[in-house]
């Protein structure tokens, strides 16, 4: 035997064996999922009762978010939030390493969280505890660092296709957000897993519908205006919903540090405070979602319950408990749907269908506008309904929406939440091309740092035989922010020859990651403050490098070949 | 190895989920019962919103509970819910094709929405379903039930195949025997509707519905004497039975024709309906601050037709003409001659029951009992409306 066909036979093997440990990931994150829907069930349970009474829903969402703000601070720092960002961040940047305790804090502090009736989902925290039950097996297997992260993606997808029993979407949402890339070699891996979860979780809960659909008809071709209206809307909901969250989570984070341990439970006497006005907003809330559906909701509680629930997820989400913003965006969606069918309904001058149907697509329409995952709503609503009939007035809305929020708020909500926390994604290169010039070619490793206790005097003396346009603040493993000559310059002369350099830092400056191309580097550098920060994208604290002008012209002098691939 | 052990493990925490399942089913169903409880309750009140919130609730914890579905079914339709009741029916049709509740609830839902077909499919699927031996009568009902649906949507024919249907198992229950009775002569076939009667009759002789129901089959087969018969027993006679039995008096006691008369007593009875005819005739024609006696009012009848109002007028005047003359020299006959042939009286009941005719052409309405009766008459001895 050859050593080539040796080789040959071993990658056989290994891709056998890791068909099969998909196959057992997808088993197992189907299984945790669906322990941790009962869980959330048997927790509301016991803190409600059957029916709750004022007492319990405004003390329980309170008292327990307690419990879970210490756990989440003192003990699970990962297991905050969705979990869907976390767990593409740990894929993009980290190999797809996700330690032990991530998915245990998750599970615990999301039955916890959405047990006592926060208004937040159960698909991106079960999304988060696949990935982490698969990272931490794979690492438990002792398998390739590779390995490890292929089988992020393939225990996320099995993890979201038993909590939403929709296998192809999970798919389609693994390879849109974990991966970034619909065109990834996961696929094989992936479709196993997801199928082997659904299995599994129709083994033990059954085969009973996660809703009750109506039968879909477009009654008028006209009524695609309708649905064009709802995507609009959708796309404006959307929009108003991602930047509600994303401010009221900046204003929590820029409290005290030595708050945060107490941001969860304010969060629970604000949730406390709207389940006494309207309970229904309590938990995931998908009982309602299908009343909506079958037309068993007037309009005014439509819009009553949308716009609570968006007020409520977004306190719940902001002031940092463990829940996921999927099956709110549905609730919303389908609220708002409803409500546009039945306006169109009383004011169409042509026949127009049931309002159910229009809540449909609106859950697709404002989950696309919010996750912006276009793709994986569109397969979502053609899943439950199994109708093809379905998918114009789908697509019509859901691209109206997406295109209104990538508009208005152009970076996506998991990816804006992940740079709340100091993490960047690397760009998407949709063209594959890459291969040129990075930072990491262009950057000084050893970049020179001034000390941030040290006086803008000591400094200006310190610098005066460095001809840079500007100097980082701080040191290695943690960046204070950026000072340029210009400002030592202006304080030396103002008479500030005396204070410390950190209180003239500028302490968000323009900064770049090691991958980003030179053409980012030149665009950055130029609004920059003379001198540009290279970053770690999971810690934009913790400096890599440094660029100024002059190291970009010093490289170029020297004649470098543009890389190619192979290189 | 490390394989193996993941995969041992993988069915210990299945078994573990299981588990976990089974417990919270077991939990839902108690929660469950509180809730259907308590939807009774809230539809005992009257509170229809509350009792469906509480229903919805209780199939959400227990989505396999024939019953609870079926409760919400109803109340939904209750509460004008038809399309969201049918989905949860269907569902539970998709489980449970054979139960025929479940298809009777869905053809009341189609019924309702004037869907004659779908209605009438799924009445047939719940008649075709599993009924327990226990379950005849509610069976039968069902059956009763599509059959009252047919007539109103007035096929006839398709009402009495179901009813021959029924007739079987009528046997031996009063009740339904009565019922079927009444849906045969509202299909139109007093035969079997006497059939269905008349047992009953037989062995409860003052069952009032039974009494009436025979008597009024007995009239439609111008069976007078019994009609007669049978309606003399009713206590408490609807307005239509009263209307029958009063007709069905004069048809046996005014009839001309009627064998073992006299002559003189034959005149009386002829003359009599003749006026009787001429007084509706004149009702029918005349203006209505006018109305006059026939006798008065036999001779002017170039005059009323040459009045002002020429809109009362629209019949054939020519032959009303012809019928009013001949009436009156019919009862200026009768009122001086003596015995007339058989013939004659016949020609008499004849000009009446043409006069009858015209009326009803012209005005509409059946008239008096008399009025009805001289058509029955005319009828009973062959001489039938054209």
């Amino acid at each position: 035997m050859s050593a080539g066909s040796g080789l040959q036979q071993f990658r056989l093997r290994e891709n056998q064996l890791f068909l099969v440990l998909s196959i057992v990931i997808g088993i197992l994150a189907g299984l945790l999922a669906v322990l941790f829907t009962l869980g959330i069930e048997r927790a509301s349970r016991v803190m409600f009762g059957v029916t709750p009474s004022a007492l319990r829903l405004f003390f329980v969402p309170s008292l327990v978010s307690v419990v879970t703000g210490i756990l989440l601070v003192k003990v699970f720092h990962d297991a905050r939030g969705s979990g869907v960002p976390q767990t593409v961040a740990a894929f993009r940047l980290n190999g797809g390493v996700i330690s032990p305790r991530v998915p245990i804090g998750k599970f615990i502090t999301g039955i916890l969280c959405i047990g006592s009736g926060h208004s937040l989902g159960r698909e991106g925290p079960s999304l988060q505890l696949g990935a982490g039950l698969a990272s931490v097996v794979g690492q438990w297997l002792r398998l390739s660092p590779a390995r490890v992260k292929e089988l992020v993606p393939v225990g996320a997808a099995g993890a979201l296709s038993a909590a939403f029993n929709t296998p192809v979407a999970a798919v389609i949402f693994a390879l849109e957000e974990v991966i970034g890339d619909m065109n990834a070699t996961l696929l094989g891996s992936t479709v196993v897993a997801s199928v082997a979860a659904v299995v599994v979780e129709r083994s033990i809960l059954g085969n009973e519908p996660l809703f009750r659909v109506p039968a879909y008809q477009l009654v008028h071709p006209a009524e695609l205006a309708g649905y064009a209206l709802l995507g609009l809307v959708g796309g404006v909901i959307s929009v108003v919903f991602c930047r509600l969250l994303l401010r009221l989570r900046t204003y929590f984070m820029s409290l005290p540090p030595r708050t945060r341990i107490w941001q969860p439970a304010m969060g629970g006497v604000a949730i406390g405070a709207i389940l006494l006005l309207v309970p229904e907003v309590r938990g995931v809330g998908y009982p309602l979602v299908d009343q909506a559906l079958n037309g068993g909701l007037v309009l005014r509680t439509m819009l009553l319950l949308g716009s609570v629930k968006l007020v409520a997820t977004v306190v719940s989400y902001a002031s940092g408990n463990a829940g996921g913003i999927f099956a709110p965006s549905l609730f919303i969606g389908a609220m708002t749907g409803g409500a546009i069918g039945l306006l169109v309904q009383s004011v169409a001058p042509f026949p127009t269908g049931a309002p159910g149907a229009y809540a449909l697509v609106g859950m697709g329409a404002l989950f696309a506008g919010i996750i912006r995952a276009p793709m994986t709503s569109v397969f979502m609503i053609f899943e439950i309904t199994q109708d093809y009939q379905i998918l114009v007035p789908l697509m019509v809305a859901n691209l109206l929406s997406f295109a209104i929020s990538r508009h208005y708020q152009p970076q996506p909500v998991y990816h804006a939440l992940l740079q709340q926390d100091g993490v960047h994604l690397p760009f998407a290169d949709p063209t594959g091309s890459g291969g040129g010039w990075t930072a990491r070619d262009v950057m000084l490793a050893e970049p020179r740092f001034v000390g941030p206790n040290q006086t803008v005097e000591e400094a200006w003396r310190a610098l005066q035989d460095d001809a840079a346009g500007g100097w980082l603040v701080g040191d290695r493993e943690y960046l204070v922010g950026v000072i340029s000559r210009e400002q030592l310059e202006g304080a030396m002369d103002g008479g500030r020859a005396l204070e410390a350099v950190s209180t003239l830092a500028v302490e968000s400056p323009e900064h770049v990651h090691s991958d980003h191309p030179i053409e980012v580097v030149l665009e950055r550098l130029a609004s920059g403050e003379g001198v540009l920060p290279v970053v770690r994208r999971h810690d934009g604290r913790r400096v890599e490098g440094a660029i100024t002008l002059a190291d970009v012209t010093r490289f170029v002098g020297k004649g470098r070949r543009r890389p190619v691939a192979g290189d | 190895m490390l394989l193996s052990v993941l995969i041992a493990l993988t069915v210990v925490v299945y078994g573990l989920t299981q588990a976990a399942a089974s417990s919270n089913r077991d939990m839902h169903r108690a929660d469950a019962v509180v809730r259907f409880q308590q939807g009774e309750e809230a539809q005992r009140l009257g509170d229809l919103d509350s009792a469906i919130a509480w229903f919805r609730e209780a199939v959400a914890d227990s989505p396999d509970d024939r019953g609870y579905r079926l409760t919400l079914a109803a109340a939904l339709a209750s509460g004008q819910l038809d399309d969201e009741a049918e989905r949860v029916l269907l569902e539970l049709r998709e489980r449970l094709p054979e139960d025929p509740e479940v298809s009777l609830q869905l053809a009341r839902i189609e019924a309702r929405r004037f869907e004659g077909a779908g209605a009438r499919r799924y009445y047939q699927n719940a008649l075709a379903s599993l009924w327990t031996s226990a379950q005849g009568d509610e069976r039968r009902q069902v059956r009763v039930e599509l059959i009252r649906f047919l007539l109103d949507q007035g096929e006839r024919t398709r009402a009495l195949s179901e009813l021959l249907a029924l007739t079987p198992e009528v046997a031996g229950d009063v009740d339904l025997q009565v019922q079927a009775g009444q849906l045969l002569l509202e299909a139109g076939d007093a035969r079997l509707a006497l059939d269905m009667f008349a047992p009953v009759v037989n062995d409860r002789p003052d069952a009032q519905e039974a009494l009436a129901g025979a008597g009024e089959a007995a009239y439609r087969l111008r069976e007078y004497a019994d009609a007669d018969r049978y309606l003399s027993g009713v206590s408490f006679p609807t307005e239509l039975i009263a209307d029958i039995r009063a007709v069905t008096d004069l048809i046996l006691h005014a009839d001309p024709l009627a064998p073992r008369l006299g002559a003189a007593e034959r005149r009386r009875r002829l003359s009599m309906i003749v006026t009787q005819a001429l007084h509706r005739s004149d009702e029918c024609f005349a203006p209505p601050e006018a109305i006059r006696l026939p006798e008065v009012s036999l001779s002017p009848v170039v005059n009323v037709s040459a009045g002002a109002d020429s809109e009362v007028w629209p019949g054939p005047e020519s032959e009303l003409a012809s019928l009013w003359n001949a009436s009156e020299q019919l009862l200026s006959g009768l009122a001086t001659r003596s015995p007339q042939p058989r013939d004659g009286i016949e020609d008499g009941l004849e000009l009446a029951r043409k006069l009858e005719q015209v009326v009803t052409d012209v005005c509409g309405g059946a008239g008096e009992p008399l009025d009805q009766a001289i058509v029955q008459i005319a009828a009973r001895h062959g001489l039938e409306s054209e």
